[in-house]
């Protein structure tokens, strides 16, 4: 057969091929199975919230808050510096602009369940710089909204997480305290912030 | 796991350097087809010669093939790989207006710039009206602004439009393919124009 | 056959390729979102007292390490979450008709293994979950408005 005949059979057999297989535009986790299982379960895929209270007091702009709840439960409160994702638009978002940096994203919901799935669904795409923290907002408010000093004597070390945690609770209670017009205007200038340091051009 | 640029740690030079090799290669597919020829090309057009469809749409849909072939695989990231956003306005004029210049001068940016390679006086000129028109449109972009981003519609793809699954698409591209091959060799042999031949 | 030669040569290999690719197991489906789909309307989660509703008796996954096993409603194995994906681990867990439970004391863990699974190909897949829901916030905030920070 010659070059062409040949192109064409070449060609129409793989089309047929591939019209069998069930390729969606969608996107679907690209790590291997157990490489994602050792990572996960891995501690050092976890944040305490006390280690996520001295982030939030430090500024640290390494670390980057990203909240699961709904767009109502984030304007009422929310970890000062965290960005909003709610969890049931993560999958229709492209995530490749959210979590693609060099910055590490620390994933919270009120509880474990939502960050422990988005960590899955992050992770199994790739993005290897995401976290969770551990026990979400009810831990934190556990831990570091209610925090009380009790006893006569304190360690250097309990110092200075009760520094920490009053630090953080003050700034939590202080942003969320503020009525909504200024809240989003503080978040603002923060996203433009974040947007200056990583370069980009908005 | 593919598109190899995408990889963490890939040096910006070696990208430079894998696109200067694949336009090469470019340039080598280009010449021995035999587009440094205005003749041919401008073939296209009068019917007498269909080689320009031929090359390009095997291009295209071998690269369709393979690269859903190796998304399949887990070796490419097709979310990854830019899709071309789409602007209707700006596709028709541009569109428009590239035919035009292709079918009076006889070549479009690509050969052109290979035909000037080996040493075509025409393709030099046409080289530099291309450029000539590159500049006047960078400088009177705040007029044509409105144009040039009129209707856009974003990075769409007519599978998706279609609602059909990519792998059923590319086999109707083939067919398609098929169908307009066999009307291109009937065209040849329709308008053909032995007096126009390659030979210089 | 000799003139077929070439394109055999290039279309078989494909296929063979392909086959294996869509016959392994162990690896993740394609389109995420629809394997997760039950975790977004907390469909996923399953109480003590719903156990019973099940159609078939389910297979309860304990995922700590070497747990006490609970009064029994179905089956219930002991798979602490590290040795999950092991051969003979994914054929108990493939073998199973009826749903399957997860069971752990930590909802961390609970919420990860199923995303993982459910992204596996696993359907019928729950979470055991005690009755205070985990993602219900359990205070309530107090705002300060005295206080004006500056921006």
């Amino acid at each position: 057969m010659n070059t062409r005949q040949n192109l064409s059979a070449i060609l129409v057999l793989l089309g047929i091929i591939l019209a069998f297989l069930p390729l969606s535009g969608k996107y679907s986790l690209r790590e291997k199975p157990d490489k994602l299982l050792s990572e996960v379960l891995d501690e050092k895929t976890c944040f305490t919230a006390d280690q996520v209270a001295r982030f939030v007091v430090t500024e640290d702009s390494t670390v980057q808050l990203i909240d699961l709840r709904s767009a109502e439960e984030f304007k009422r409160f929310s970890i000062p510096g965290a960005i909003n994702i709610p969890y049931n638009e993560l999958m229709a978002l492209d995530l490749e602009s959210y979590l693609n940096r060099d910055v590490r994203s620390i994933f919270y919901s009120n509880g474990d369940y939502q960050s422990g799935y988005a960590l899955i669904i992050a992770r199994g795409l790739g993005y290897k710089n995401c976290f969770v923290m551990k026990g979400g907002l009810n831990e934190w408010y556990n831990l570091v909204m209610n925090s009380r000093f009790s006893g006569e004597t304190i360690t250097a070390r309990e110092n200075a997480l009760f520094e920490t945690r009053t630090k953080a609770r003050r700034m939590f209670t202080e942003l969320n305290s503020m009525p909504d017009s200024l809240k989003a205007r503080y978040r603002e200038s923060k996203e433009i912030e974040r947007k200056k340091l990583d370069g980009g051009c908005e | 796991m593919g598109p190899i640029t995408s990889l963490p740690g890939f040096p910006a030079w070696l990208d430079l350097l894998i696109a200067f090799i694949i336009g090469i290669g470019f340039g080598f597919a280009l010449e021995q087809a035999g587009f440094s020829s205005s003749r041919k090309l401008a073939g296209m057009f009068y019917g007498y010669d269909t080689t320009v469809i031929k090359v390009f749409f095997t291009a295209a849909i071998v690269a369709l093939v393979g690269s859903q072939f190796l998304s399949y695989l887990g070796l490419l990231n097709l979310n990854l790989v830019f899709v071309n956003e789409y602007y209707v306005t700006a596709s028709i004029v541009g569109g428009v207006i590239m035919g035009a210049g292709f079918i009076m001068g006889g070549f479009c940016p690509g050969t052109g710039v290979s035909a000037l390679s080996i040493g075509k006086i025409d393709a030099l000129f046409y080289v530099l009206g291309g450029l000539t028109g590159a500049f006047l449109f960078a400088e009177t972009y705040p007029l044509i602004q409105p144009l040039a981003n009129g209707a856009y519609r974003g990075p769409v793809k007519i599978n998706e439009v279609l609602g059909l699954s990519p792998g059923l698409f590319t086999l109707l591209m083939i067919a398609a393919a098929v169908v307009m091959f066999w009307l291109a060799e009937l065209a040849e042999k329709k308008f053909a124009r032995p007096d126009i031949t390659d030979k210089i | 056959m000799k003139r077929y030669s070439i394109v055999l040569a290039l279309v078989i290999p494909l296929l063979v390729m392909v086959l294996i690719k869509s016959f392994t197991t162990g690896h993740f489906r394609s389109d995420a979102s629809k394997w997760a789909e039950s975790s977004i309307n907390q469909t996923n989660l399953i109480m003590q007292e719903q156990l019973k509703s099940l159609e078939e008796k389910p297979l309860m996954v304990i995922l700590d390490e070497g747990k006490a096993i609970p009064d029994e409603v179905g089956e219930t194995v002991n798979i602490p979450a590290r040795t999950l994906l092991e051969k003979d681990n994914q054929k108990k867990l493939r073998a199973h008709t009826g749903s399957i439970v997860l069971v752990s004391a930590d909802p961390a863990i609970s919420a990860k293994i199923w995303m993982l699974l459910s992204q596996m190909g696993y359907k019928k897949l729950y979470i055991l979950t005690d009755s205070t829901d985990n993602e219900v916030l359990k205070y309530k905030f107090r705002p300060d408005t005295g206080t004006v920070p500056e921006l």
